[in-house]
């Protein structure tokens, strides 16, 4: 393997190669403003995968609590589902504490709250100073996005137990906004405070910070939407991807929520051409906003931003569309409408608020099905910065890891468009495949270039196993460990060969001078699987 | 008889650059399918030409490309946005000043553009009408295959079984699009750049080993492991193929919206190396122009513009030109009226782009018609964009009709703007007697006559309107052996162009006739 293709790439594709808008990710219905298509027309959209590859797990299981079982033990296996689909991979010490706990108990641990993380620089709360013609200014600012982003991959891959950084991921792509479109640093980072504070908190709430976030409403051109000239942009979002999905409003509800929501911006503190100074909080100016008579969704009155919300809060689309992409993301693909219906049920009984429906899920005999377990496609973090946990590698490097979300299409603070990212079976392509080797590699190897160069200790990793001197069993706890996927004889086989390369086993020690050597040639091997990009 | 005469034939000459649906559908070369000559050749044509969809991805403001310069109501729609100093293509038309590229290739005949492109009930959500596109969908139906994938699918049914030689399409970047999806596997492979992928694949052991059980989890792995194969099958061909060759001129460097200079570079070295890769893609991004479009829409435009052309110069120095054909496509036009941010927001038809030395260069359908509008205020489609692909389906590739109807799943008038691959086969049709003449008076007001030869049997001849609708029909009904004269008047018809079409027993032909009032 030629080290240098990694990252070779990570350039290439840093200016030229841009992951394709699309396979296809469909919301979901057609242009028929009256006809209410079959909800199964949902499920054929979803990510251009033809009806007739896509498999409908045969759960028979439901939202009642899981209790283990002699079929469904609570094993490492089992564990490792719960703790790879909630946060960053399994690290082994989470998955022995988790062993000696109930299912529930954990399930309510990752599920804590705990205090805002301290910010990555004093520089957040400054106002955004800019001066067009300075490269000093933009290099301050690329300074700053930088520091910010390095911030967040720090916290997914250090965060202890919990599900949140998982979480504010998930809402990155639901509420997405672009860093070069945005541009503002100080905007950026409110943007993901706004994600991080309402993570777990309650979705209507969410939503209406959003609403005059910063961030978004420069993105989404909500500042420059005033009475008279709407700008329908973020009028269109809000509806069709961040609350109802596309087929339940018409263009005139589009036309009267962007009247509805003028009159939000971000003040310009200072206008000197080319310097400006732009506040950090959004403000709302009353002469901006078009307080005549609306009609939207069937409702009339002179609503503004929150009587939008409200009313769209009011549908019960709202409630489905969010826990069908929260089950899309944490459970599997393709969603199981009747489990999406009693979700919604529950976070409407409970006035949007996210906890309840994800405690549900979580503890579900649902969720934590046989047919459900290594059936996620990992995106390029969990694949990324989960094998760098999981591996329990403790100086990995955060510029690398952040480049390699990049280079396998999940830049942060960079999502393609506001659809957020297509995911699913276009993190894997020809062209992505052979690169997310390339990475693996370079973990195992140290084969990245030398300002990165981190490896796992494959030595100390092997010493964390029960019998590290048992080459067969070594392998198959590895594996468990590792691949959540079961592995048959044959495939263990072939790890074992790479183990030993051709060496008995009864030789195999991990004290002997070349365990080290196998060990990394091992784990190449293994994390070249397909299933190792499974979670 | 060549077939290719035989298409010659069946376009009136000299009305190629007016409003033409070509009638003659799929299914007029269904009869030619069964002969194992033709569809051989059909084959043969597939292999040596090359389609280049271009993604103008966001949705382009199709008003600002080619811009009705002297029309008051676009410059009232537009009074910050309006482009007052294009460069003309004809006394009403002009393109975008920065599209200077497609000026000159233009007055080449290289570039045949069509109006109005959309479709019934546009869908303005990026995502909706993106996938509409790619699946070649109605907008109130959802699929899950796309329309190059349904191409591919049918002509090569034992994929992904058996791998070809070579790819059956590649599109340039990191993902695959809808586009490519068949029926029962993704019909190509995206790559970003030959040599790296090949240094990737090198030294990678693919062990497969058991077959996946069936679960969710199975599922997917098994749509890895064909990935992976993908790769390994196909990383040497396409390295070879692009070192192959060189590229011959300076592309320029203009990468907003993803480079496509570079994306259309590695295109024409895979073509000009010796890839028989029948279907390629490349995209650029930005085009969702809602605020600022004065300074972010014209350096796409200048990006596309000097990129084809820098593109079609290489593929003439390499010598392959004239097996190229590109295609833009995006997924709406913009509102006619601009919004209060420099911007305009989704709109609905747009003119679109085949651009190759084997179109019929010229405009395609009316100008932007500012007086027929939607509730919206924007344009309304003239041509459904399925009439684009099933005329380069039929003109392009040469396929037969069934394999143009697997691939749109319905049937669309053509237009006659490409030349036909030089396919030759024996016409039957013509052997049996078989003659559609042209009409008599021609132009006419109100009356005219048609003639027809025929060896007898059920014979149907029907009177179309631009877009394809039947006004009337004339005979449907047995006749005898022989010639025969119908006449047609105009009742209630506005002055235009017209179309008479004359089906019997597996023969289709139409022409054209104009009416003068």
């Amino acid at each position: 393997m030629n080290r240098r293709s990694f990252f070779s790439q990570a350039g290439l594709t840093a200016g030229a190669l841009v992951v394709a808008r699309k396979g296809g990710s469909a919301k979901g219905r057609g242009g028929d403003k009256n006809k209410k298509p079959p909800r199964e027309q949902y499920q054929a959209s979803l990510k251009g995968l033809p009806e007739t590859n896509r498999i409908r797990p045969k759960v028979a299981a439901g939202l009642e609590p899981y209790v283990p079982s002699e079929q469904q033990p609570w094993d490492e296996q089992r564990v490792g589902h719960l703790l790879r689909r909630t946060m960053f991979g399994a690290k082994l010490d989470h998955i022995k504490m988790a062993l000696k706990k109930a299912p529930g108990e954990v399930v309510d641990m990752l599920l804590a709250d705990k205090p805002l993380p301290n910010p990555p620089g004093n520089w957040v709360s400054e106002n955004w100073d800019y001066d067009g013609s300075s490269s000093a200014d933009r290099k301050r600012d690329a300074g700053r996005m930088k520091q910010l982003r390095n911030w967040w991959i720090e916290l997914m891959l250090s965060d202890e137990f919990s599900i949140r950084e998982k979480l504010t991921l998930f809402w990155h792509d639901h509420f997405a906004t672009e860093y070069l479109t945005v541009r503002c640093p100080q905007w950026e980072y409110g943007y993901l405070n706004t994600l991080r504070k309402n993570a777990l908190g309650n979705f209507k709430q969410f939503v209406t910070d959003m609403t005059t976030d910063p961030a978004m409403l420069d993105y989404l051109d909500g500042r420059l939407s005033t009475k008279g000239r709407p700008n329908e942009n973020y009028g269109r979002e809000l509806q069709e991807l961040f609350t109802m999905g596309v087929g339940n409003y018409t263009e005139d509800d589009i036309k009267e929520a962007a009247r509805a929501l003028t009159g939000w911006t971000i003040p310009l503190l200072v206008n000197q051409r080319p310097r400006y100074v732009w506040a950090i909080q959004s403000a709302f100016v009353p002469s901006r906003h078009d307080d005549g008579e609306k009609t939207f969704l069937g409702q009339t009155g002179n609503w503004d931003y929150k009587d939008i919300i409200d009313i769209i809060f009011q549908q019960d689309v709202t409630a489905k569309f969010i826990c069908r992409k929260l089950y899309r993301e944490f459970v599997y693909e393709v969603a199981d409408e009747t489990i999406v219906d009693q979700l919604a049920q529950i976070f409407r009984r409970n006035n949007y608020d996210l906890k309840p429906v994800l405690s549900t899920l979580f503890k579900s005999a649902h969720f934590f099905d046989n047919a459900m377990i290594g059936a996620h496609i990992s995106n390029p973090l969990e694949f990324g910065i989960g094998n760098c946990r999981s591996l329990n590698i403790s100086n990995s490097n955060i510029d690398y890891l952040f480049l390699e979300g990049k280079v396998l299409g999940m830049e942060i603070f960079q999502p393609p468009n506001v659809a957020g990212w297509p995911a699913y079976r276009t993190w894997i392509s020809s062209s992505l495949l052979p690169t997310r080797w390339a990475f693996s590699d370079s973990i195992v190897n140290g084969t990245m270039p030398s300002k990165y160069r981190f490896k796992v200790d494959v030595l100390a990793y092997a010493r964390l196993f029960d019998d590290p001197n048992d080459a067969r069993q070594l392998v198959t706890d590895i594996a468990t460990h590792l691949i959540n996927y079961p592995m048959s004889q044959n495939q263990l086989n072939f790890l074992l060969d790479a183990l030993l390369q051709g060496a008995p086993e009864y030789e195999w020690n991990i004290d002997a001078p070349n365990a080290e050597f196998r060990l990394r040639s091992f784990l190449v091997a293994l994390l070249r699987m397909p299933e190792s990009q499974l979670s | 008889m060549k077939r290719r005469d035989f298409i010659t034939k069946a376009v009136p000459t000299g009305v190629a650059a007016t409003t033409l649906p070509f009638l003659m559908d799929g299914a007029s070369l269904k009869a030619y399918a069964s002969s194992p000559l033709f569809a051989q050749l059909a084959a043969a044509a597939q292999t040596d030409r090359v389609l280049v969809v271009l993604f103008l991805d966001g949705g382009n403001d199709g008003l600002n490309t080619v811009i009705p310069r002297n029309n008051p109501a676009y410059f009232n729609a537009r009074p910050n946005l309006g482009i007052k100093n294009s460069l003309p293509i004809n006394d009403t038309l002009g393109f975008h000043p920065k599209m200077t590229g497609f000026d000159t290739l233009y007055k080449d005949g290289r570039i045949a553009i069509v109006q109005n492109v959309g479709y019934e009930r546009q869908n303005r959500s990026h995502f909706r009408s993106t996938d509409i596109w790619f699946t070649a969908s109605d907008s109130t139906e959802v699929l899950s295959t796309g329309w190059l994938g349904r191409y591919l699918a049918a002509t090569h049914p034992d994929y992904p079984d058996v791998f070809p030689d070579h790819p059956l399409a590649i599109q340039i970047g990191s993902t695959l699009s809808l586009t490519f999806q068949g029926p029962k596997s993704q019909m190509g492979l995206a790559i970003t750049d030959p040599e790296q992928f090949y240094n990737l694949i090198q030294g990678t052991d693919i062990s497969g080993g058991d077959p996946p059980p069936d679960t969710p989890a199975g599922h997917e792995v098994k749509f890895i492991r064909g990935v992976a194969l993908e790769a390994f099958t196909y990383a040497g061909p396409i390295r070879d193929a692009a070192n192959n060759a060189t590229n011959q001129v300076q592309y320029p460097n203009l990468t907003t919206g993803g480079n496509l200079p570079g994306q259309l570079q590695i295109v024409a070295r895979m073509i000009a190396g010796g890839l028989t890769t029948p279907v390629y893609m490349v995209r650029i991004g930005g085009f969702d122009t809602h605020a600022n479009e004065d300074t972010r829409h014209p350096v796409l435009l200048e990006a596309v513009s000097q990129s084809v052309e820098a593109f079609m110069q290489d593929l003439k120095a390499l010598g392959v030109e004239d097996r190229v054909l590109i295609m833009t496509m995006s997924e709406f036009g913009r509102r006619t009226k601009e919004n209060g941010s420099k911007g305009t927001d989704h709109g609905s038809a747009a003119p679109h782009f085949l651009i190759s030395p084997k179109v019929r260069g010229g405009i395609y359908g009316h100008d932007p018609d500012f007086s027929n509008v939607d509730r919206s205020g924007d344009f309304i489609y003239q041509y459904d964009f399925r009439q684009i692909y099933a005329s380069i389906l039929e003109q392009w590739f040469g396929v037969p009709g069934d394999i143009i109807k697997q691939a749109l799943l319905r049937d669309f008038a053509t237009i006659p703007m490409i030349e036909s691959p030089p396919v030759g086969v024996d016409d039957p049709a013509f052997a049996n007697g078989f003659v559609l003449e042209q009409n008599y008076p021609n132009p006419f007001n109100p009356t005219t006559r048609i003639f027809f030869n025929t060896p007898g049997g059920k014979v149907r001849l029907t009177i179309h309107d631009e877009s394809g609708r039947i006004i009337q029909t004339l005979v449907n009904d047995h006749v005898a052996p022989g010639r025969h004269e119908v006449t047609f008047k105009a009742r209630n018809l506005a002055s235009g162009t017209y179309f008479y079409r004359l089906e019997s027993n597996g023969f289709k032909q139409t022409k054209a006739m104009t009416l003068v009032r």
